[in-house]
């Protein structure tokens, strides 16, 4: 059933570019399912990239900045599987565009950037269909280690690790778009990390955390959204210490907004929250330490529905083994991908809080 | 003259018993004083510490070697030496073998001090640089630290923790300590 070929990227004005010190794009590959084509750009080392849906014109348009195709090939490649009808690059100011041409302008697009090796992936399938972003942050990294476990396993590689399973398995199943706050061992900070859900208007912020505690008894499952009665009785606070001078109005208004938005945003966590929990506990049968509120940094400054996972504990040295083992950490993914594609499943048949969120994020666009 | 004799004579035994019941109560009084110096009155403070399971802080109360009271009530000159007494005595962990410390070893308070009802606890680098990690661990020893202040010092409404001196946006990376906290009810567990 699968059709595949190679298309070859064109090296044309490469020295013009003169991007030397950018990415390669070592060629692009194709793929034909039932319900979508799949379209694969290789790298030598990871870029950010752009996609943009020309619907009028049947296109779609991927822009991969600081990269340039390696010399002396094709500048066009002809797909004609029935949705895709060619693929073209071209070197442009800042990187490279690449431009698909569709037989029609129903269709959804999803992608996602994987980095070993290094490559984009594009799937573009047939008809509408409701894509959502998603933004996955794997817990710290660079220079921030995160816990250790008795062994010295770091809790940054095994975040990373886990939310690229994740990525894997939500691009397989839906159409949705994958977004990694980071796909290497690199440090981000946790307002930058917020802001890239942020950024992209994603539906849903979902990090990856692995916990630890002063008792190596302490084991478990448990997930955090955004606390509101925390937040606003530390808002009371600062009004305590703060100057009396208190310009009404403008600052009531925008506090009733932002606080009705917080509310819709809140539900969503919350729903969110208990989707990925329930998973978790059930498919590890582990120790259900609940869904719980906490002033995190990420959550408090995620404008979109935002959920921190904690998926065991490194400091318990039985779990701290368990999280070594590639099956568990499949495991682990395996439970949180469902736990968000229940959350979206019921977003979509329009349950409540998300229905009003959605009519939102539509009016938006 | 005789007469005046009998008189100084018959008050004599009179005087003695007054002067006797004086260095009594007299006596009575300094030996009561002393007592009460020597039994220092004793402050009990209410310390959190982490359960095994970093869920919940349970308060251990801890009999302290200064007098807070009147800094538990209000405001005062002694309100800072208190706070870091208190402080000095959540460090050193439970006395319970049941609870566990949750505040990394080597970390000291350098400074404490109070403004605007806020009191800023001034740690050294090891409460962050020696930190387990987790967001289990960090809510412990954020909330054992601020629960503790506010639950001792009913004028303090807030607590800001500081690192050597320096704002710091979270110990482990996940709970935000940039501004003052409140206390946090629902991770107390017990009396």
């Amino acid at each position: 059933m699968v059709r595949s070929g190679f298309l070859i990227a064109l090296g044309l004005a490469l020295a013009l570019n003169g991007a030397s010190e950018g990415a390669t794009i070592s060629g692009a590959r194709y793929g034909t399912y039932p319900d979508r084509t799949r379209i694969v750009f290789d790298l030598d080392s990871l870029v950010p990239f752009k996609v943009k849906e020309l619907r009028g014109e049947k296109k779609v348009s991927v822009i991969l900045e600081n990269a340039s195709p390696s010399e002396g090939a094709p500048t066009t490649a002809s797909i004609e599987d029935g949705l895709v009808k060619t693929i073209t690059m071209e070197v442009v100011e800042g990187g490279t565009l690449a431009t698909i041409e569709l037989v029609t302008d129903s269709f959804t697009v999803s992608y996602f950037q994987l980095p070993s090796p290094p490559r984009v992936v594009l799937d573009i399938w047939k008809g509408k269909r409701r894509s959502f972003t998603i933004v996955l942050d794997p817990g710290h990294g660079g220079r921030d280690p995160g816990a250790k476990g008795p062994t010295g396993l770091k809790e940054k590689d095994v975040t990373l690790d886990i939310a690229k399973r994740v990525a894997e398995i939500l691009f397989e199943k839906t159409s949705d778009r994958i977004i990694l706050t980071r796909s290497d061992d690199r440090f981000v900070g946790l307002q930058d990390r917020a802001a890239i859900a942020n950024e992209n208007n994603a539906d849903m912020f979902v990090s990856i955390h692995v916990n630890a505690a002063p008792s190596r008894a302490a084991r478990g499952v448990e997930t955090f959204y955004q606390s509101v009665s925390l937040v606003e009785s530390s808002r009371l606070l600062e009004k305590l210490g703060g100057s009396s001078y208190d310009p009404k109005g403008r600052a009531e208004v925008s506090m009733a907004i932002e606080s009705l938005l917080k509310s819709k945003m809140q539900k969503g966590s919350v729903e969110l929250a208990i989707s990925i929990q329930d998973e978790l506990s059930r498919e590890l049968g582990v120790e259900n330490r609940g869904v719980k509120e906490a002033m995190f940094v990420v959550l408090r400054n995620s404008e979109v529905p935002a959920v921190l996972v904690e998926v065991g504990f490194i400091s318990n040295p039985s779990e701290e083994e368990k999280l070594k083992s590639q099956a568990y950490r499949d495991r682990i993914a395996k439970a949180i991908a469902s736990g968000i594609i229940k959350f979206r499943e019921s977003a979509i048949s329009g349950g409540e809080g998300s229905q009003a969120y959605e009519q939102e994020k539509g009016q938006g666009q | 003259m005789s007469r005046r004799k009998g008189r100084v004579s018959k008050a004599f035994p009179f005087l003695i018993a007054i002067l006797l019941a004086c260095g009594g109560i007299a006596g009575y009084i300094v030996g009561t004083r002393m007592k009460v110096k020597e039994e220092v009155p004793i402050s009990v403070a209410r310390l959190y510490f982490s359960d095994p399971q970093a869920e919940f802080l349970i308060p251990e109360e801890r009999k302290m070697g200064l007098d807070i009271e009147a800094e538990k009530r209000g405001f005062g000159p002694g309100t800072c030496k208190a706070i870091q007494a208190v402080i000095e005595e959540l460090i050193k962990g439970p006395s319970s073998p049941s609870l566990a410390a949750t505040i990394p070893k080597g970390t000291t308070l350098r400074n404490a001090f109070v403004s605007d009802h806020i009191a800023y606890l001034d740690f050294s680098k090891e409460l962050k640089t020696k930190h387990c990690g987790g967001s289990s661990g960090e809510l412990m020893t954020v909330y054992s630290i601020v629960n503790t202040i506010l639950d001792n010092f009913r004028y303090i409404k807030g607590v800001k923790i500081l690192i050597e001196g320096m704002d710091v946006e979270t110990l482990a990376g996940h709970l935000d300590i940039s501004k003052a906290l409140t206390k946090n009810d629902f991770i107390v567990k017990g009396p």
